[in-house]
């Protein structure tokens, strides 16, 4: 109660304080209560009287008050306090390319496009990031997508049905023409303008590859992950049986010149970069355990706490008051008849 | 005072001259605070809301408080006010329409909760999202009738463009709806003006560079009249009977939106609504019972009230 000091008050159902009049009611005057002296002047001054009297008139009072307050809902509204904890601050970075509504499958084997496989790459990412997110309620969440161009989904947000909305959204999506990795990159790094920098900081890359980034962009973005000291993750969704990024061989003779070259960029990034080749929707998902043992580290965060409801203790208040009274009329005389 | 009563008497004394009402006040209230939320079925809503970012929705033919704002603009502004006074048994989502087809950005999430999430998400929509140059708003519409059943539960489908088809759309190729209708269920919403405006071209960055001239666009009068299409393709009105002809093709509804009320009508059609059990607070009722039985009993005397006869003492 000491933290709702210095919180006002409000109401979930505010129009019921028009009712507040009503409390006035026992203020006035009631014949029918009234007794009748033959004089009043001989009575001495009742002091105690006098108390009781306005003692009951009170208890009226309080009771229409309390039921009248009760009504308009009366709680602390929501708010946040500051925690530490364990976590980061993620950007997830979608690849929503033509390419992503592709199955998973092995080498050689011709992928398929069907909206509902559950071996369809956005699909599979879909699953996992939706269960990292669910497990990880401490971190806050950003969302992009991006194709040609990049898609700000969600700002940093600690709201999971928001960010489970967002990941739903970009699962069944349909594909994005191109895949401009480097203004996807750039976008995401921005999300952190302008943010104190409170914990571990990731760009959860989410993509099957076959982006080309330019020079001036890469130096941008090298810039930009040094600045904010971001970490970059990279879910690399690759297909079944191909050579893994860092193989001996020659990018041309795996065939994967384009994954090839975005993984030694990621490598000559000033902060740390780690790949995830995922072949299949376990590894995808042990991929995602993985960064979550990583990315453990203390972060400040808030915490909400939720609106909490007093409509009770103002009934309560209410029965309490309707009690002194009938305590009070218990003990005082209000009519000479019988 | 009948005093060989004992305590019985005081509880006499207390409850006569109806003072016993106080005790089913009393009752009532004492329900009011343990009364648990109860399951009540009541009328929701589930809406993904589709805005078209093609470059003619950049057109500023609506005014927000006297400045001209641009069609996605007010759309934006129509919705966000629309949501001003949530109902809590309302989800809403985001998309956007370009090209042939859509992207959701959100699905729909329940309104009250997360309420300046929903708003952040609504304002970075803008025509850099356009990931097409052109806007086939009839192949837009059939594919949101495909696309929004992957989402579950099936939502309701407020679509909002200006109906500008670019490039023209030909009459031969306009198609009509094989699905069921009235399986997914929604609105068109007409965004735009009546008077042909010319439409500013912007970049990829989303900065104005101009506006588009008449050579630089395809033209289609005549024939294509019936499909949205006109002779100065360069410049853009609302093509309200194009739309009209479109939402009656899947089953939808059309309105236009004039004002930032004009939503109502789409958001709140209870022909959209389903069902829900939704957990309801029901504390008012006999709060609000102990409280008229407060204010009777406390009612002021009224005029016919004359004051009661002399009576003996006791």
């Amino acid at each position: 109660m000491i933290d709702g000091l210095h919180l006002p008050l409000d109401f979930a159902a505010p129009w019921a304080l028009l009712l507040l009049p009503l409390a006035w009611l026992p203020m006035l005057r009631r014949r029918r209560e009234e007794l009748t002296f033959s004089s009043l002047s001989w009575l001495p001054t009742d002091r105690l009287g006098i108390w009781i009297e306005r003692a009951g008139r009170a208890a009226a009072v309080i009771a229409i008050l309390a039921t009248v307050l009760a009504l308009a809902s009366p709680g602390r509204p929501e708010w946040e306090v500051e925690r530490i904890g364990r976590g980061a601050e993620i950007v997830v970075l979608f690849d929503s390319s033509l390419s992503m509504d592709n199955e998973m499958v092995a080498r050689g084997a011709h992928p398929k496009r069907r909206r509902d496989s559950p071996l369809r790459k956005r699909n599979i990412a879909r699953q996992a990031l939706s269960a990292f997110v669910e497990r990880r309620p401490a971190d806050r969440f950003s969302l992009l997508m991006f194709g040609a161009a990049p898609f700000r989904v969600t700002p940093f947000s600690q709201s999971p049905e928001v960010i489970q909305a967002g990941i739903t959204a970009a699962g069944i999506s349909n594909g994005l023409p191109g895949t401009d990795l480097g203004r996807g990159l750039m976008a995401a790094i921005e999300q952190f303008n302008g943010r104190a920098y409170t914990g571990s900081r990731v760009i959860l890359l989410v993509s099957d590859g076959a982006a080309e980034i330019d020079e001036i962009t890469r130096q941008n973005i090298r810039n930009g992950m040094r600045q904010h000291r971001i970490a970059l993750n990279w879910i690399y969704l690759r297909s079944v049986n191909w050579p893994r990024l860092d193989s001996e061989k020659e990018p041309e003779a795996v065939g994967l010149i384009t994954d090839v070259a975005m993984h030694r960029f990621f490598k000559t990034l000033p902060t740390t970069y780690k790949v995830y080749e995922a072949e299949s929707p376990d590894a995808v998902s042990k991929a995602v355990a993985d960064i979550e043992r990583a990315q453990n580290l203390p972060l400040e965060y808030k915490e909400r706490i939720p609106r909490r409801d007093f409509t009770p203790y103002f009934y309560f208040a209410a029965i309490l008051a309707c009690l002194l009274l009938l305590v009070h009329r218990a003990t005082t005389v209000r009519s000479f008849a019988r | 005072m009948n005093r060989s009563g004992g305590g019985f008497a005081y509880v006499r004394n207390a409850l006569s001259g109806g003072g016993w009402l106080l005790l089913p006040a009393i009752a009532l209230l004492a329900a009011a605070v343990w009364l648990p939320k109860l399951p009540v079925e009541r009328d929701a809503y589930d809406h993904i809301v589709i805005f078209d970012v093609s470059q003619s929705m950049n057109v500023e033919d609506y005014r927000i408080g006297g400045t001209l704002v641009s069609r996605l603009e007010f759309a934006k502004h129509a919705v966000a006010e629309a949501l001003k006074n949530p109902k809590c048994d309302t989800r809403i989502g985001w998309g956007v329409f370009a090209g042939r087809k859509i992207v959701t950005l959100l699905a729909p999430v329940e309104v009250c909760r997360n309420y300046s999430a929903l708003l952040e998400a609504l304002d970075n929509i803008d025509s850099r999202m356009a990931f097409e140059r052109s806007s086939e708003i009839q192949e837009g519409l059939l594919w949101t009738m495909v696309n929004v059943r992957d989402l579950k539960p099936l939502p309701t489908v407020i679509f909002m463009t200006d109906g500008h088809e670019a490039p023209p759309l030909p009459p031969e190729r306009l198609r009509s709806y094989d699905g069921q209708l009235g399986e997914v269920r929604g609105w068109v919403v007409g965004v735009g003006g009546l008077e042909p405006l010319p439409i500013p071209k912007s970049d990829a960055e989303g900065r104005r560079i101009g506006f588009w001239r008449a050579t630089e666009v395809l033209q289609w009068g005549g024939a294509a009249n019936i499909s949205g299409g006109t002779s100065h393709e360069h410049l853009s009105e609302l093509r309200e009977t194009h739309l009209q002809a479109l939402a009656k093709n899947v089953g939808f509804g059309y309105t236009r939106l004039i004002d930032a009320k004009s939503l109502d009508a789409a958001l709140h059609d209870r022909a959209l609504a389903h069902p829900a059990v939704v957990e309801t607070d029901l504390r008012w009722i006999p709060g609000l019972l102990a409280l008229l039985l407060l204010g009777w009993w406390f009612r002021p005397d009224g005029r016919r009230n004359r004051p009661q006869p002399v009576e003996k003492p006791a």
